[in-house]
C-alpha cells in the first residue's frame, strides 16, 4: 500500500514541479510572424536592444506562421491565454478589434499619430485599436522583353486603363504560353485585392461614410468592373501564387504583384528583364493610380497587466530607426512613419522608391467586422461577372442589395 | 475488484485522458454549441434552439455544399473500388515486377495529401502539362483551365482522389484475396470452372466483408474532403467545388461562427451515419459467406 501510495505521489510530483520558475521582471509575451532565417535575427536583436533599455522588462518571443496563425490567436483569445502583444495582418485587425478583445490606444497615439500612415484598418468606431507597423502595397510587374517582342517600349509602361488593356492583347499569346495581363482566378480572399484598385482608382467607393449604404453599384464601380473582366480575357487565369511564379518564368506580360514577388525574383537571381511602375489610372487626366495596401499592425491584448510596458515596446518598434532595420532585412516594405521615404534606402533603389510612391495612393477596404461577408459578397458579384453568369450591372446591384442587408442586421 | 481498479485505471490513463479530453469532450461540448450562438471570441453563448439548424436548410452556400459533396462521394467510389479491385487481381497474380506495381500503386496514398494537391494544380493549370498534352492530342481543353473551369473544376478534384485513394484499397483487396483458401480453387478447376465462374462464385462472395469495409471506409472518407479544396480551389470558381467541410471551415475558422459551423458538422455526422447503416444493411452485415 505505502509503495503505491508512492508511486501516486512521485507522479503528482513530477506533474506540479514542471512550474516556472518565478522571476521580478516584468515579463511580456509577444507574437509575431517574421521567422525568415533573413528577418529573424533582426527581431531578436530588436529585443536585446529593448531589454537594454528596459532592463525590468522582458520579452518572451513566440512565432507563429501565416498558415495557422489566424487560427492560434483567435483560439488564444478565446481561451483567454493570448499575449500581451501580437503583430496582426491588416485584414484582420477589424475582426479583433469589433470583438472588444484589444486594448484602446486612442488616447495614447493621440499626439503622435500624424507621424504614421494608414489607421484606417486598426479603427473601430471612433477609437483606434491597432498601430500600423510595416506597410506593404502592390505595383504593376512589367515584363521588358514580352513588350519589345510585342513591339512596344519596355521603357514606357502602361499609365492608363486604355494602354493597359492594349498591350495586354498584344503581348497575349496563349498557344506560345505567353500571356497579357495575369488575372487572378476565384480564388477565396485574394480577388477582391485585385479588383479594389480599379475601384478605387475610378474614384468608386464601397461604403458610405457612415458604412451603413453599399454603393457598388455606382457607374464607377460598373465601369471598373467591365474593364477589369474585359482584361482578365486576354491573360492568364490562376491563383496568385502560380500567377507570380509564371511571372518569374516570363510567361506573363502585366501583373499586379506586391513586395514578396520583388523578394522572389532577387533571392532566385533571376535575369529576369523586368520593371515596376504605379498602377495604371482610369485615364491620364481623371483618376487616381490607386493600390491595395496590406501591412503589419500591433494591437495590446485588452487583458494585458502591463499597459504602459506593452505600449513602450510599441512605441520602441514602430520608431524609425528600428522599424527601418527590419523593413531593410526583410527587403521591400516600408515602415509606416511617414519620414521613411527620405531614407536612401528606398531613394537609391529603383523599384523601391516606385513602391514608396505607390503606398500615398493606397488604400485599405473599410474597416467594418462585417468586412469577410462583404468581402465576400464582392468576390462572388466579380466570379458572376466573370464567369458570364449576370452582367456587371447585374452582378454589382445584387451584390449591393445584400450587403445592405448585411449592414443593416 | 477494489484491489485491480486503481492500477489498472493508472495504466489505462494515458488513453483514458486523451479520448475524453480530445475526443468525447469535444464531440458532446460542439453539439450543445450547435444550438447556441457561440462566435469564438465571444464567451458568452446563448441558447438558441434548433435557429441554427432551420437556418442551415434555407442557406444556398450549405445545399450547394451538400450537393458538391454527394456528387463527389457518388462520383468516386465506385471508381476507386472498382479500379482497386480489378488491379488488385492482376498483382495477386505471379506476374513478374509484381513488387514494384503493388508499390508503386500504394505510393500515392502513402504521399501527403497537400502535395499531391499542389502537383495537380500544377498539371491542370492552363499552361500545365495535362492542357498541353489534351491540346497535342486534339482534346479540346476549358477555355479558363480545368480548374478554374465552373464545369470540369470538382470531375478534376474527383479524378485526382481517385488516382490518390485507390492504392490503399488495392492493398486491402489484396489482403483479402490472400485469404482465399486455395484449395477451392482447384477443387472448382477439377469440377472443370472457368475463370469467370471461379470469380462470381469463389472471388466475389469471399471479397464482400472487405468490399462492405472499403466502401464504408471510402464513404466516410469521401464525406469529409476537405485538403483537397482547401489547397486547389478554396471552393470556386462560383462554389462549385464547395464542399461541406470546407463550409464548416469557413463558417467555423474564418467567419467565427463556431455554432453554426457546428450545426453544420452534425448534419454531416447523421448524413453520413445514414449512409453507413444503409451500406451495412445492403452488403448484409454479419452474414457469413456460405449462406
Amino acid at each position: 500500500m505505502s509503495r503505491k501510495l508512492s508511486l501516486y505521489l512521485a507522479i503528482f510530483l513530477l506533474i506540479f514541479s514542471c512550474s516556472r520558475p518565478k522571476s521580478d521582471k516584468i515579463n511580456l509575451q509577444f507574437w509575431q510572424f517574421w521567422t525568415d532565417p533573413q528577418v529573424k535575427p533582426t527581431v531578436l536583436k530588436l529585443i536585446q536592444k529593448f531589454e537594454q533599455e528596459n532592463p525590468d522588462i522582458k520579452l518572451e518571443l513566440t512565432d507563429l506562421t501565416w498558415a495557422n496563425g489566424h487560427e492560434k490567436i483567435v483560439v488564444a483569445f478565446a481561451s483567454n491565454s493570448a499575449p500581451d502583444v501580437l503583430e496582426l495582418g491588416s485584414d484582420w485587425v477589424p475582426e479583433f478589434s469589433s470583438q472588444n478583445v484589444l486594448l484602446d490606444l486612442t488616447s495614447a497615439v493621440d499626439s503622435i499619430k500624424d507621424r504614421y500612415r494608414m489607421w484606417e484598418p486598426g479603427i473601430f468606431g471612433e477609437n483606434i485599436f491597432a498601430f500600423p507597423w510595416i506597410l506593404d502595397t502592390r505595383v504593376l510587374f512589367y515584363n521588358k522583353d514580352l513588350m519589345k517582342k510585342a513591339g512596344l517600349d519596355p521603357d514606357h509602361p502602361p499609365q492608363t486603363w486604355s494602354k493597359l488593356l492594349s498591350y495586354a492583347k498584344k503581348t497575349n499569346q496563349p498557344q506560345r504560353q505567353k500571356y497579357g495581363f495575369g488575372a487572378n482566378a476565384a480564388e477565396r480572399h485574394r480577388l477582391y485585392k485585385k479588383f479594389l484598385p480599379f475601384l478605387w482608382g475610378n474614384d468608386g467607393k464601397i461604403l458610405s461614410d457612415d458604412n451603413s449604404t453599399c454603393l457598388i453599384n455606382s457607374k464607377e464601380v460598373v465601369d471598373a468592373l467591365k474593364f477589369y473582366i474585359e482584361l482578365t480575357k486576354f491573360g492568364l487565369l490562376d491563383t496568385q501564387r502560380r500567377l507570380d511564379e509564371a511571372f518569374m518564368q516570363g510567361k506573363i506580360g502585366f501583373l499586379i504583384s506586391g513586395g514578396w514577388l520583388l523578394r522572389e525574383i532577387q533571392k532566385n537571381n533571376l535575369s529576369l528583364n523586368f520593371g515596376v511602375t504605379l498602377m495604371p489610372k482610369p485615364d491620364i487626366n481623371r483618376g487616381t493610380p490607386a493600390s491595395f495596401a496590406g501591412g503589419e499592425f500591433l494591437v495590446i491584448n485588452k487583458k494585458t497587466k502591463y499597459p504602459q510596458e506593452t505600449l513602450k515596446w510599441i512605441r520602441f518598434l514602430t520608431r524609425l530607426d528600428n522599424c527601418l532595420e527590419l523593413c531593410k532585412a526583410i527587403g521591400t516594405p516600408s515602415p509606416s512613419d511617414t519620414a521613411a521615404i527620405y531614407d536612401t534606402y528606398y531613394q537609391n533603389n529603383p523599384y523601391l522608391k516606385i513602391f514608396q510612391e505607390q503606398l500615398k495612393y493606397s488604400f485599405s477596404p473599410p474597416a467594418t467586422p462585417k468586412w469577410v461577408y462583404i468581402e465576400e459578397k464582392i468576390e462572388k458579384a466579380i466570379e458572376e461577372a466573370m464567369y458570364g453568369r449576370k452582367t456587371p450591372q447585374q452582378a454589382l446591384e445584387d451584390a449591393k442589395k445584400e450587403i445592405d442587408k448585411l449592414m443593416k442586421s | 475488484m477494489k484491489k485491480i481498479f486503481p492500477p489498472t485505471l493508472l495504466f489505462l490513463s494515458p488513453w483514458l485522458v486523451t479520448l475524453t479530453l480530445f475526443w468525447l469532450f469535444p464531440l458532446f461540448y460542439s453539439l450543445y454549441l450547435s444550438f447556441t450562438d457561440y462566435t469564438i471570441l465571444n464567451p458568452h453563448p446563448n441558447l438558441i434552439g434548433l435557429k441554427n439548424y432551420l437556418t442551415l436548410f434555407s442557406d444556398p452556400d450549405f445545399l450547394t455544399a451538400l450537393k458538391n459533396t454527394s456528387l463527389f462521394v457518388f462520383g468516386t467510389i465506385p471508381f476507386t473500388t472498382i479500379i482497386a479491385l480489378f488491379l488488385a487481381l492482376i498483382v495477386n497474380q505471379k506476374l513478374p515486377w509484381k513488387g514494384f506495381f503493388r508499390a508503386g500503386f500504394f505510393l500515392p496514398s502513402i504521399t501527403s495529401m497537400v502535395v499531391i494537391a499542389l502537383i495537380f494544380t500544377n498539371l491542370y493549370a492552363r499552361d500545365g502539362y495535362l492542357t498541353l498534352l489534351c491540346s497535342l492530342l486534339g482534346v479540346p481543353t476549358p477555355e479558363k483551365g480545368f480548374l478554374f473551369s465552373t464545369a470540369t473544376a470538382l470531375p478534376s478534384i474527383m479524378l485526382m482522389d481517385v488516382w490518390v485513394s485507390f492504392g490503399y484499397y488495392l492493398l486491402l483487396y489484396l489482403a483479402a484475396l490472400q485469404a482465399i483458401p486455395t484449395e477451392l480453387y482447384e477443387a472448382a478447376e477439377i469440377s472443370g470452372a472457368n475463370f469467370w465462374q471461379k470469380f462470381w462464385h469463389i472471388t466475389l462472395p469471399y471479397l464482400r466483408p472487405m468490399t462492405l469495409l472499403i466502401v464504408l471506409i471510402n464513404t466516410i472518407r469521401s464525406f469529409q474532403i476537405f485538403i483537397e479544396i482547401f489547397v486547389m480551389t478554396k471552393g470556386g470558381p462560383l462554389n462549385s467545388t464547395l464542399t461541406v467541410v470546407y463550409l464548416v471551415y469557413e463558417n467555423g475558422l474564418v467567419r467565427f461562427q463556431m455554432g453554426y459551423a457546428s450545426a453544420m458538422a452534425y448534419v454531416l455526422f447523421f448524413i453520413i451515419m445514414i449512409f453507413s447503416l444503409l451500406q451495412m444493411k445492403i452488403f448484409g452485415l454479419g452474414k457469413g459467406i456460405e449462406e
